[in-house]
């Protein structure tokens, strides 16, 4: 699947923190230019590619565009710039972390998270994060007057972080989360294109906004296409590191799909999670289940969106998550797009739509 | 005027975590093709270039940059490839988790420090766990990571120079590498402008842990010294220091009691009355620095320190402005051709 990478490489490197998702749905709508039945957009961004099926059975399948990230609230006397956070962080995963601050259509300039010197902190201060609210951002500039000639309030700033391939097969970047949901979405766009498919379902590929910040476009997407049945392709924190007792793991990399069964957001419909897992099964895909209740997703609002849907949420194992550096196994970007796909291309009687 | 942005991003891209500064042979051999006659290494690890003297009657001026960083050191390899770590060097726990790294092992590897996902966290939310208590991800099985990582594998920041608005940059191991660029800029213009006495630079090693520095210039004998590190620069947390140089002000000149007062004193006359942009701080009783231990090597070094102010100290986000590299090197040379001037009049 090395186009698949690519394009995931193209989206992790789009500028896309909450409500600023504009460039990440530029390279989506190029990559699937004349792929798909009908494009609809709305007035947040969310953007809707539809594929003509068979059954006149709707089946929704979306990831959201949107990465955590900050927005400038205040730039003080020596040029400094403050901020609040787009999304959830933890503390200790932002100093001295490099950004690109800008806006859609702007330039994007460098900056990083800034912070007194070890050599100045005291023992009290040494063994404790600075809290967000007294981080702030250097620019270079020499001034107030000088910092507003690159950036006003209300820019966002997200993390600079290259994509690497390393180790066994690991890739590392920022914005995995859920750029991988998207890249695997145009995957299987592109998959039914190139092989001239005619799908059971009317399929309803849906790039959503506003995940991170919990008030997600996915509710009106949901709500204009009231479908029968959605698949959500997310990533999930995992903690299969050195040291962790299994219980507290969540999921494994390279072991494939995390099937969700309850989350802060969900509690799965049992009939959908052993939709998910069986689906695997049968087709050689290695699924495993979350075995963690933590975090949500966009299934949360969706299967309470017009009136009740069939949901299912599907996540890519990510260490990392919500940093500068994610890290997910290759084979598990494979094992979520082949489980998207036999789930695109599932026949209405194959589902619990049954 | 040097390219030192190039030369920056020649000195920091290569391992120089104390004590394994062996990975910036190429950038050391550039530099000593660029400049010097000659480039040894002695024996306690300081790279030492010289360029000999045109003319009999000069003093022995020394210019000395440290060009080891802080960094890590593997010292267990765990089950599913992840390392236990030992901090070379001051570590700054703040920055290091979900950090990018780049582990010299058998093969040059890319790592990152695990951080511990929100639902493992327990108790206090911002304490900081010890360097030790950290672990890089390899990506790497426990098998293929024993076969490419000794324990004892140096791993240092990784990063990417970068340029900030008004001619500053980002990047690490700018303590004190940026030192060093000023240096090599310095000897640069003396070179233009055809200064014919002798030139050192001494790149010197482990001063983040045990100042090899000592070592070399017992060796050299040097009749001055002038030795360059960063200085941290003031920043916003700092409300009530009274000392406020920052980046963007400039060398700052230190003045202290450990180094040597009067040269020092005669420097910051020479900057005053030639208009060389400074600044003067006091630290009376030690500079931490390598200009600590200078002047009572051998039977003596007159010493002096010219700092560059740097913010992130010990991160792989230093930043420093290249304007006051130049303001640095510019008035470095100035002093070597005025202490020359004493026994070559």
């Amino acid at each position: 699947m090395a186009k698949g990478i690519e394009l995931l490489e193209k989206l992790c490197q789009a500028f896309g923190p909450t409500s600023c998702e504009y460039e990440v749905a530029d390279v989506i709508c190029r990559e699937l230019e004349g792929k798909y039945d009908e494009h609809i957009t709305d007035f947040i961004g969310d953007h809707i590619f539809m594929i003509k099926g068979k059954s006149g059975k709707k089946l929704m399948l979306s990831a959201h565009m949107d990465e955590v990230g900050f927005m400038i609230s205040h730039v003080d006397e020596h040029g400094y710039l403050y901020f609040q956070p787009v999304g959830g962080f933890d503390v200790k995963v932002l100093c001295g972390r490099k950004l690109f601050v800008g806006d859609y259509g702007k330039e994007k300039i460098s900056g990083l998270i800034s912070s007194k010197a070890i050599h100045e902190q005291s023992a009290e201060e040494r063994g404790k994060a600075t809290p967000i609210n007294k981080m702030y951002i250097d620019i270079g500039a020499a001034s107030k007057e000088d910092a507003e000639k690159y950036v006003e309030i209300g820019d966002y700033a997200v993390f600079d972080s290259d994509f690497v391939r390393f180790g066994d097969g690991m890739i590392k970047g920022k914005a995995i989360d859920d750029r991988l949901g998207c890249a695997v979405l145009c995957d299987v766009i592109n998959y039914i294109h190139e092989n001239k498919i005619t799908p059971d379902f009317d399929l309803y590929f849906c790039f959503t906004v506003r995940e991170e910040v919990g008030r997600s476009g996915a509710v009106i997407t949901a709500n204009r296409i009231q479908p029968d049945m959605a698949l959500v392709l997310e990533s999930t924190a995992v903690a299969d590191i050195a040291g962790t007792p299994e219980h507290k793991r969540v999921a494994e990399t390279g072991k494939g799909p995390a099937v969700s069964v309850m989350d802060y957001g969900t509690a799965y419909l049992p009939e959908m999670t052993s939709f998910a897992m069986e689906l695997g099964k049968k087709h050689g895909i290695p699924c495993q289940l979350k075995k963690y209740v933590s975090g949500g997703n966009d299934a949360g609002h969706i299967h309470k969106a017009s009136g009740g849907v069939k949901t299912i949420a599907v996540s890519c194992p990510t260490r990392y998550i919500h940093s500068a550096s994610c890290v997910i196994n290759e084979k598990d970007y494979d094992s979520m797009f082949e489980l998207a796909k036999r789930t695109a291309l599932c026949s209405v009687s194959e589902t619990p739509l049954k | 005027m040097a390219d030192l942005f190039d030369l920056a991003s020649r000195l920091t891209c290569g391992c120089s975590v104390s004590g394994f500064e062996h990975g910036q042979e190429e950038a050391l051999k550039y530099i000593r093709d660029k400049y010097f006659d000659e480039m040894r290494r002695e024996p306690a690890g300081s790279y030492v270039f010289v360029r000999h003297a045109k003319k009999p009657g000069y003093p022995r001026i020394l210019f000395d940059a440290h060009m080891d960083e802080v960094g890590m050191m593997v010292t267990e390899i765990l089950d599913g490839g992840f390392l236990r770590i030992a901090p070379v060097g001051g570590l700054d726990t703040r920055i290091l988790q979900a950090a990018d790294v780049t582990i010299y092992g058998k093969e040059t590897l890319y790592g990152v420090i695990v951080s511990t996902p929100p639902h493992l966290q327990t108790g206090d939310r911002t304490a900081l766990p010890k360097v030790d208590a950290l672990m890089i991800d390899t990506g790497l099985s426990k098998e293929k990571a024993e076969e490419l990582i000794p324990i004892g594998t140096p791993v240092g920041y990784r990063f990417k120079l970068t340029r900030l608005q008004n001619n500053r940059i980002c990047g690490k191991g700018f303590d004190d590498k940026i030192c060093a660029v000023a240096g090599i800029a310095a000897i640069e213009q003396l070179i233009n402008e055809g200064y014919e006495g002798e030139l050192i630079l001494l790149l010197s090693t482990k001063e983040e842990v045990s100042r090899a520095v000592v070592a070399a210039v017992y060796e050299l004998k040097p009749d001055y010294a002038i030795v360059s590190d960063v200085c941290c620069a003031w920043v916003p947390e700092n409300k009530d220091a009274k000392r406020r140089t920052t980046v963007g002000d400039g060398p700052e000149i230190s003045l202290s009691a450990i180094t040597d007062v009067r040269l020092t004193k005669r420097l910051i006359k020479f900057a005053k009355e030639n208009g060389y942009k400074h600044t003067v701080c006091v630290e009376a009783t030690s500079t931490g620095t390598n200009a600590n231990d200078i002047p009572l090597v051998g039977l003596g070094v007159p010493t002096v320190l010219i700092s560059i102010p740097l913010k992130n100290m010990h991160t792989y986000s230093e930043v420093v402005s290249l304007d006051d590299v130049a303001d640095t090197a510019a008035l470095a040379a100035g002093f070597i051709k005025e202490l020359g001037g004493d026994n070559n009049g």
